[in-house]
């Protein structure tokens, strides 16, 4: 009589048969397809509306490479690395900082106006407000610099090509003195937007002296012009008309004369305006060239990136001191993060190009200007140490530089974010 | 055709694969949605409404995973969330709902008595083992399958489903043997 217990699969067992009988012969009904389908929507196509998980992968990727674009012009602009090979100067905003737009009070005719300036003159009083047209400042731009060089002929012939080179020319040069002692003075014309391109490349033919650079508004004289000129023609034109109706041998005389003075004017006028405007447009450069002092010595400036910069320090003390050099100076700066020591030493003349190469050894070469110095007609053999190095050493720039940590941890970030939101997706994602 | 083609022909808007998986699984999830709701026009709502929801979702589906478990998880899913939302009691083994009206073939192995057993014994049970039961025993499910359609820990399946399995075997245990005796 004990209850016996059946075994678990039989428990299985009559499940399986309970469940399949509970539901019998009850089956789908069989036009459930023909009532589903008309409810279906259009067929799913074109994915990117369906399911988060069908745009949110290339909605990120997009985002990623917009992120290692950003940082990657971000690291190529801003970083500390850049542009070190090569610094070329890039035109300097001279327009935008010298001729600046006038404001709403300075208002001229249009240039096609100027530009017709033999036309009649118009009857109406200055033209209506629309065809006005702001003018902007008109600035000549002055510069001057005076350089030591160690051969004058050659420092004019350099000055030339850089002035045609920028689309300019060599509007006056004198040359004075003897053989040994020539100096020159040479006026350089340059686009006015050039002009501080010019003086950056005229700096390294020699040793500057001195340079200044100055500006002279002249919008006024050139409104002032423009009206004169205008009020001339109106002159003339009256004239002619009187010429016309003039009855009189003595008045047509009278009024030829009054006609040409007023000409006469108008074509000085016209010259002044003219000259004002190349002025504008091409600014001047005075180079003043002077011969280096006789028995001036060589000299050089160079900038070497190297690690290490305290011991690379001390192995350049002692190369010097072992060609009987005297080390003057150090000065240990930290720029940008970078460790700088500004080195100033004294070598005998005839061991700069020799202290040179082994300095130029200690790294990478950045930057390396050396100065001739003048043919002493006597050879003497200087007592002292006279030829100066300017040298600097910087470290290099660091890997682990601002820059480059963004432009890796960005990216690398917005694909961590992107494997994770996956892997949320998936999981998420019905079986 | 396999499953896997017919899903990813679906993923494409193909309608006839998408036809071929419903009369595929159509009497499956009836037969689930019924054993839940024991209300036949509900079920028949209930798996139209999974199907919908499957042809929507296709294109989230990776092809290489099987279909049924899939269909049957938003089948389960939306039976329970309107249950819930209707706050009505799942009610899967109704005493009340009139037994099935043919007698199939596998109603001779299986006696009234042991039918009637089963069914108190299962009703003693909490609704969500009654569901565990159905999932494993009715629809087939592998017990991997049945937790996540549940939402339950692989663990948590099986020693209920062990729990579950012995109460029963102890409730027919009595019926049986007082039959026999």
């Amino acid at each position: 009589m004990a209850h016996q217990q059946p075994s678990l699969e039989d428990v299985e067992r009559h499940l399986r048969d309970f469940f399949r009988t509970e539901v019998g012969a009850r089956r789908a009904p069989a036009d459930l397809w023909t009532r589903l389908a008309p409810r279906l929507e259009a067929p799913p196509a074109g994915g990117w509306a369906l399911g988060p998980q069908r745009w949110l992968a290339p909605a990120f990727a997009l985002s990623l490479l917009l992120l290692m674009g950003v940082s990657l012009a971000w690291v190529l602009t801003a970083s500390p690395w850049r542009g070190e090979e090569a610094a070329a100067p890039t035109a300097p905003p001279v327009r935008e900082g010298m001729r600046i737009q006038a404001g709403p009070s300075v208002a001229l005719p249009s240039p096609q106006a100027m530009e017709g300036e033999r036309a009649p003159a118009p009857q109406a009083p200055p033209a209506p407000p629309g065809a006005l047209e702001t003018l902007q400042r008109q600035v000549i731009v002055t510069a001057a610099m005076t350089l030591e060089v160690s051969s004058v002929e050659e420092a004019v012939a350099r000055a030339r090509a850089i002035a045609e080179g920028l689309g300019g020319y060599v509007q006056h040069l004198s040359l004075s003195g003897g053989r040994e002692r020539t100096t020159a003075t040479v006026t350089l014309r340059v686009p006015q937007d050039q002009v501080l391109i010019a003086l950056e490349r005229l700096r390294p033919l020699g040793k500057v002296l001195d340079q200044s650079m100055g500006s002279q508004d002249v919008t006024e004289q050139v409104i002032d012009l423009e009206a004169r000129l205008r009020s001339l023609r109106q002159q003339e034109e009256s004239l002619l008309r009187l010429l016309g109706r003039a009855q009189s041998v003595g008045d047509i005389l009278a009024i030829e004369r009054e006609l040409s003075r007023v000409r006469g004017e108008i074509e000085r006028l016209q010259g002044q305006r003219e000259a004002l405007r190349r002025r504008v447009e091409m600014a001047t450069i005075t180079l003043t060239l002077l011969p280096l002092p006789t028995g001036s010595p060589p000299s050089a400036s160079l900038e070497v990136a190297t690690g290490e910069v305290g011991r690379r320090v001390e192995q350049v003390e002692a190369m010097v001191a072992a060609r009987r050099g005297v080390v003057e100076g150090v000065i240990y700066r930290v720029e940008d993060g970078r460790e700088r020591a500004e080195v100033s030493l004294r070598v005998f003349r005839k061991d700069l190009p020799d202290v040179l190469n082994a300095l130029e050894g200690l790294g990478k070469v950045r930057r390396k200007e050396v100065q001739k110095g003048a043919s002493s007609g006597e050879a003497v053999a200087p007592a002292e140490p006279d030829a100066p190095i300017a040298l600097t050493l910087v470290e290099p720039p660091g890997w682990w530089t601002r820059g480059r940590v963004l432009a890796i941890a960005l990216p690398g970030g917005g694909v961590l974010l992107l494997a994770l939101t996956l892997a949320l997706l998936r999981l998420r994602r019905p079986l | 055709m396999t499953e896997e083609e017919a899903v990813r022909r679906c993923q494409t808007g193909d309608r006839e694969a998408f036809r071929w998986l419903v009369e595929r699984y159509q009497d499956l999830l009836y037969g689930t949605a019924f054993l839940m709701t024991r209300d036949e026009a509900l079920a028949e709502d209930m798996v139209q409404e999974a199907f919908l929801a499957a042809w929507r979702g296709i294109r989230g589906m990776d092809p290489r995973r099987p279909v049924r478990p899939w269909l049957v998880r938003i089948l389960v899913n939306r039976v329970l969330s309107r249950q819930r939302r209707r706050s009505l009691p799942s009610v899967p083994l109704d005493e009340a709902t009139p037994l099935a009206g043919g007698v199939g073939a596998e109603e001779a192995a299986i006696t009234q008595a042991l039918r009637h057993s089963v069914r108190r014994a299962l009703l003693s049970l909490p609704s969500a083992d009654q569901h565990l039961l159905l999932l494993h025993y009715y629809t087939g499910l592998t017990l991997p399958e049945v937790a996540r359609v549940l939402g339950w820990r692989e663990g948590t399946v099986k020693s209920r489903l062990h729990r579950a399995l012995g109460r029963l075997r102890a409730a027919l245990g009595e019926g049986q043997g007082g039959k026999e005796v």
